[in-house]
């Protein structure tokens, strides 16, 4: 063991150069791995430890509507008998300050005993838990967040305005515990008793406001395992139930949606590293392998051998794990501010044991995994080969090398699952990277052929350069499919980022956005506000009717609550299309679609509605709502609204740019069906100036006290906020794989170079020129390097469509000059490295060279 | 006294395409301790499969090799290896060194392999019985063709074997430095009373050996001095 150990370090030690590249690529691929596993694993505990105090309860009952005594005693007779209940309704409303000034808020009234875990953090009474909160249930008080103190210009002691009452603020929050869990609010919270709601008259017909039953269940009792009872007892799709695990999981979602991307570029970063390494390796090896059967012929065993490089890689894997943890370790709690900004809830970015235990365990077995083909050689190694003068031992090429690969691979697909939050974008990528991985080497194979028959009768040096890689095939194969992959997996990720930034919305001009938003405008208000708006010279804009319907019936069959729900939520492909579901809907109708709007199946409104044809009405579906419900084109569906059934019929499938913030709907009607249906309005106010804007917003809450505006200049300056966070995050981590591309590319020439440095200085001895020997070299790796980066280019594009088409919602915009930079980054970085490697052997005299062979 | 290496009805073929070329028919060879052998023949005649079938580096098709009374045959690839690292020294025509190791270090390597204590001492005694000890802590990319070869000797010879199989050692050499060593190779085979099977094209040296076998046709043919 001791001659193991230091014959491994004796290697480490006098392979400098290959130790400093492989720990190098294999560093950099475990930085992305390690900052997304600790981001996911962060996310996870603070989730899972908080997750009563998210929601403030073990259970809560949930509907944007009263829940009806009849339900609660239902609910009931599925709780232990010592449960506690309280209950909390929020909603959007306007309040005004005492100077008039007036914005929209979220207003959240609390019952007695609320939040069961957790507290509050205010200002002067410090933390308060949900016992010792009595001023808010006896008092008309208030306790607001500092940002609604700013906004409405009130201070602790002076009155602010809701609906028809006025609350005194006698607190600022600082902090809060319970109903959390819900995604980044767009207004500041107030909270006020419950028992003083009804005093504001805000709840009227058409306002929308949630419902909340929240229980505290003795100690013991597993939330998750009354949830099904509930679930089935409770048959009203409206109403949702959740455990804490669950909202938990709600809080995450849009973290999750940001580290299903992470992941897939850490998986970028990972592989492209690990395949650099294992190139080097292979080519270290390679070049080993004539001392390695001398060290058989001195009485190594063949295992002795192989131990030597086996420790060889754990140590190399552990050097290069060792940095990687290091830099995460002092660079990864800067993520904690990013996190902020996108969740409610702030978490602590810490590398946990298990990351880096994990990180490490990669480190170790990537390296074994990688090197199982070329390790192979050593077993098939002849030492007897050694006494023949012109044979090189290892130098044979092994046809069953490949499928030594297959642990390799099977490993990656393993990771993909695990670090990726959705087993289909990890399926997805891995097969893509498989299919590319078959189909390049195909193309290199035919092509390097193809090549030299095709160039036998071209100039000298464009003929020994096909020549050289046709009959060099093990080399430049093994050349091409890294720099193939390589370059599919670099363009892979700006590729399909480019796409989602499009979609959010990073490039869209500000100006497009609207000033205010107006909704729960009622229809006996329109006039009114239209006046006003009038005289103030201000036109208002995109006025789009809102309905609620329910789902009645969907192709011929009733539509019931899926009681799949609770196995999904771990599952968040299936969770997203699952939050769609058993929920009540919003519609509207117009003729036409939106600029934000894409028309992705189907045909477009065939016009108004003709009630004497009898046909069903039309309807438009958004593409992902469709999704969830399982509708396509020519579907038939029924809908209930107040109480009214309606025949209708998919005519089409759109697509909704959301961030547009133009009054978009998952459900369109076309016209002519629903104009009498209760409903209330949408509309936007465009271009006005701050100063015009603050007018505005004070005349409207003082005249229509029931509207809501929402002020989108700083919503989508708090959105564009987020998206930049989320940028700043994609931006590292795709700055990680170019920089591993980048490395494994210099690896792979370097390393091609290198092995043919000989056959090319011995040109030089019969009679080449340097110019002829140069020319030969830069043809030759120009043409391995330009066509697999041509290729990887082509495979990366169609990865990134099928990913964008299957995983993120068909969002991709082809960008032309990301792959024409590559592909020729990589035909100048191809034969600079070249020449830079092949310069250091021309340089030496060519009997030194021969003497080597 | 028991012969060192006895080798019997030795048979090894390849195949080559389609057809089989016998390479070795019935050898059959004893050493006696102390005793030096020269092996001569022509280029392909089978010098360096036999020389790979005494090492245990192959395996022959049919026939016996005795190496100090123990057969090979009846030995596990690892016990060939023992054998190998504690009862024979191979020296290449092309030396073989390890390019990442000193002289030292290279002439140390087979007692590393049998983890012997001292390793170091007993490699620094090899190398300067060889007249290296200014290289020890040199490379081989660092020394001579002559230089390599030495350290080569050094490193077969650090383990004290039964058995010394040498493939052409002066082939790479100028003619000066390849008598310089092959006149140490007999001088320290004499000196530690080791024995010695030469494979040469060079008739003048084999003179130098006790015995001169000519591999023809497969088999090995006894020459008179």
């Amino acid at each position: 063991m001791r001659f193991i150990v230091r014959q491994a370090w004796r290697e480490i030690r006098n392979s400098r150069s290959f130790c400093f590249f492989y720990s190098l690529n294999l560093a950099l691929g475990l930085i992305g791995f390690l900052v997304v596993d600790t981001f996911q694993e962060s996310i996870s505990s603070k989730v899972e430890s908080e997750s009563r105090e998210l929601l403030g309860a073990d259970l809560a009952l949930r509907a944007r509507r009263p829940i009806s005594p009849d339900e609660l005693i239902q609910a009931r007779k599925n709780l232990p008998a010592q449960t506690t209940e309280s209950q909390t309704v929020d909603f959007f409303s306007m309040a005004a300050g005492p100077g008039g000034r007036s914005r929209l808020v979220k207003v959240v009234a609390i019952d007695q005993g609320f939040p069961f875990y957790g507290s509050f953090s205010l200002q002067s009474a410090g933390k308060l838990s949900g016992q010792n909160i009595t001023s808010l249930h006896q008092e008309k008080v208030a306790w607001i967040y500092p940002e609604a103190r700013a906004q409405l210009g009130v201070q602790v002691g002076e009155s602010i305005q809701l609906g028809e009452t006025t609350f005194r603020v006698s607190d600022l929050i600082e902090e809060e515990s319970g109903l959390a869990f819900q995604p980044t609010d767009l207004a500041p919270k107030i909270f006020i008793g419950l028992g003083f709601l009804e005093d504001t008259k805000l709840l009227g017909t058409g306002n929308l406001a949630f419902h909340t039953h929240l229980f505290r269940l003795p100690e013991q009792i597993d939330a998750n395992l009354l949830i099904q009872g509930l679930e089935k007892t409770i048959e009203s799709p409206e109403v949702r139930t959740y455990s804490h695990q669950q909202a938990g999981h709600r809080a995450g979602r849009l973290l999750r949606y940001l580290s299903d991307f992470l992941s897939l570029v850490s998986l970028v970063a990972l592989f492209l590293a690990c395949l650099g390494s294992g190139f080097l390796f292979h080519g270290f090896l390679a070049h080993r392998l004539p001392e390695l059967a001398t060290l058989i012929s001195l009485g190594a065993t063949r295992s002795t051998t192989l131990r030597i490089f086996i420790l060889q890689l754990i140590l190399l894997g552990f050097l290069s794990a060792c940095p990687a943890v290091l830099a995460c370790s002092i660079f990864l709690p800067m993520l904690s501010d990013t996190i902020s900004g996108i969740s409610s809830t702030q978490v602590e970015i810490t590398i946990s044991p298990k990351s880096v235990l994990q990180t490490f365990l990669v480190a170790v077995f990537s390296g074994w995994f990688l090197a199982l083909p070329s390790l192979q050689k050593l077993r098939k190694l002849q030492p007897a080969e050694l006494f023949q003068e012109a044979s090189r031992p290892g130098s044979r090429p092994i046809r069953q090398n490949l499928l030594y690969a297959i642990p390799g691979l099977f490993a990656f697909w393993l990771l993909c699952m695990t670090q990726a939050n959705s087993d289909k974008l990890a399926n997805l990528f891995f097969i893509c990277f498989l299919v590319s991985l078959v189909l390049l080497y195909g193309v290199a194979g035919v092509g390097f052929r193809m090549g030299e028959k095709l160039l036998h009768r071209a100039r000298l040096p464009l003929r020994l350069a096909a020549r050289s890689l046709s009959r060099n095939r093990a080399g430049a194969l093994t050349g091409f499919l890294a720099i193939g992959l390589g370059v599919l997996l670099l363009t892979l990720i700006p590729q399909t980022y480019h796409g989602l930034s499009k979609e959010i919305g990073i490039d869209q001009p500000r100006s497009n956005l609207p000033s205010l938003f107006l909704f729960d405008v009622q229809e006996e208000q329109l006039p009114g506000i239209r006046a006003l708006l009038e005289q103030q010279n201000i036109p208002l804009q995109n006025l789009t009717p809102w309905v609620r319907g329910r789902i009645k019936t969907i192709q011929g069959k009733p539509y019931e609550k899926s009681l799949r729900e609770e196995e999904e939520l771990n599952n968040p492909d299936e969770q997203r299309r699952n939050a769609f579901r058993n929920r009540s809907f919003n519609l509207s109708y117009r003729e036409h679609l939106l600029e934000s709007e894409q028309l992705l199946e189907g045909v477009p409104f065939s016009g108004a509605y003709d009630p004497s044809s009898g046909l069903p009405a039309e309807i438009s579906v958004e593409q992902k709502y469709a999704k969830a419900l399982g509708l396509s084109v020519g579907d038939p569906m029924t809908i209930e609204v107040s109480g009214i059934l309606i025949d209708t019929v998919v005519v089409n499938l759109r697509r909704v740019r959301w961030t547009s913030f133009q009054p978009n709907f998952f459900v369109q009607m076309q016209t002519g069906v629903l104009e009498q249906a209760p409903k209330t309005f949408l509309a936007t106010v465009h271009q006005l100036t701050p100063d015009k804007k603050e007018k505005l917003q004070d005349s409207l809450v003082h005249q229509f006290p029931t509207v809501s505006i929402l002020d989108v200049e700083r919503t989508g300056k708090k959105i564009l906020e987020v998206v930049g966070q989320m940028t700043w995050s994609l931006q590292f981590m795709a700055a990680l794989s170019i920089l591993a591309g980048l490395v494994i590319l210099y690896c792979v020439v370097r390393e091609k170079s290198r092995s043919q440095s000989w056959e090319m200085n011995l040109q030089k001895v019969l009679g080449s020129t340097l110019g002829d020997i140069r020319k030969q070299v830069w043809l030759e790796f120009g043409l391995l390097g330009g066509s697999a980066a041509l290729i990887g280019t082509l495979l990366s594009l169609l990865t990134s469509y099928i990913l964008s088409v299957q995983v993120f919602d068909r969002v991709w915009s082809f960008r032309w000059d990301l792959p024409l930079l590559v592909i020729l980054a990589v035909i100048l970085l191809s034969i600079l490295t070249a020449d830079f490697g092949v310069r250091k052997a021309l340089r030496q005299k060519p009997v030194v060279l021969l003497r080597e062979a | 006294m028991n012969p060192i290496l006895k080798v019997s009805k030795l048979c090894k073929s390849y195949t080559q395409g389609d057809k089989e070329v016998r390479v070795l028919t019935q050898i059959n060879l004893e050493v006696s301790r102390g005793e030096r052998i020269a092996i001569l023949g022509q280029s392909g005649c089978g010098k360096s499969t036999l020389l790979s079938l005494l090492g245990g580096l192959d395996n022959p098709d049919s026939g016996t090799i005795e190496v100090d009374g123990v057969e090979l045959a009846k030995m596990s690839e690892d016990e060939r290896s023992k054998n190998r690292s504690q009862k024979l020294g191979i020296i290449f025509q092309q030396y073989h060194l390890m390019r990442n190791l000193t002289a030292l270090e290279n002439v140390g390597l087979p007692l590393e392999i049998l983890n012997t204590a001292n390793h170091e001492r007993q490699a620094g005694e090899a190398l300067s019985q060889v007249g290296l000890s200014h290289r020890s802590s040199h490379f081989p990319s660092e020394m001579s063709g002559g230089e390599c070869q030495r350290v080569a000797i050094a490193r077969a010879l650090v383990t004290q074997p039964s058995l010394i199989l040498a493939d052409e050692p002066s082939g790479n050499l100028d003619q000066k430095t390849g008598e310089e060593v092959m006149n140490l190779l007999f001088h320290l085979c004499s000196q530690h009373n080791l024995t010695l099977l030469l494979v040469t094209h060079n008739r003048e040296l084999a003179h130098r050996c006790d015995r001169i076998l000519e591999l023809t046709e497969g088999g090995l043919h006894e020459q008179s001095k």
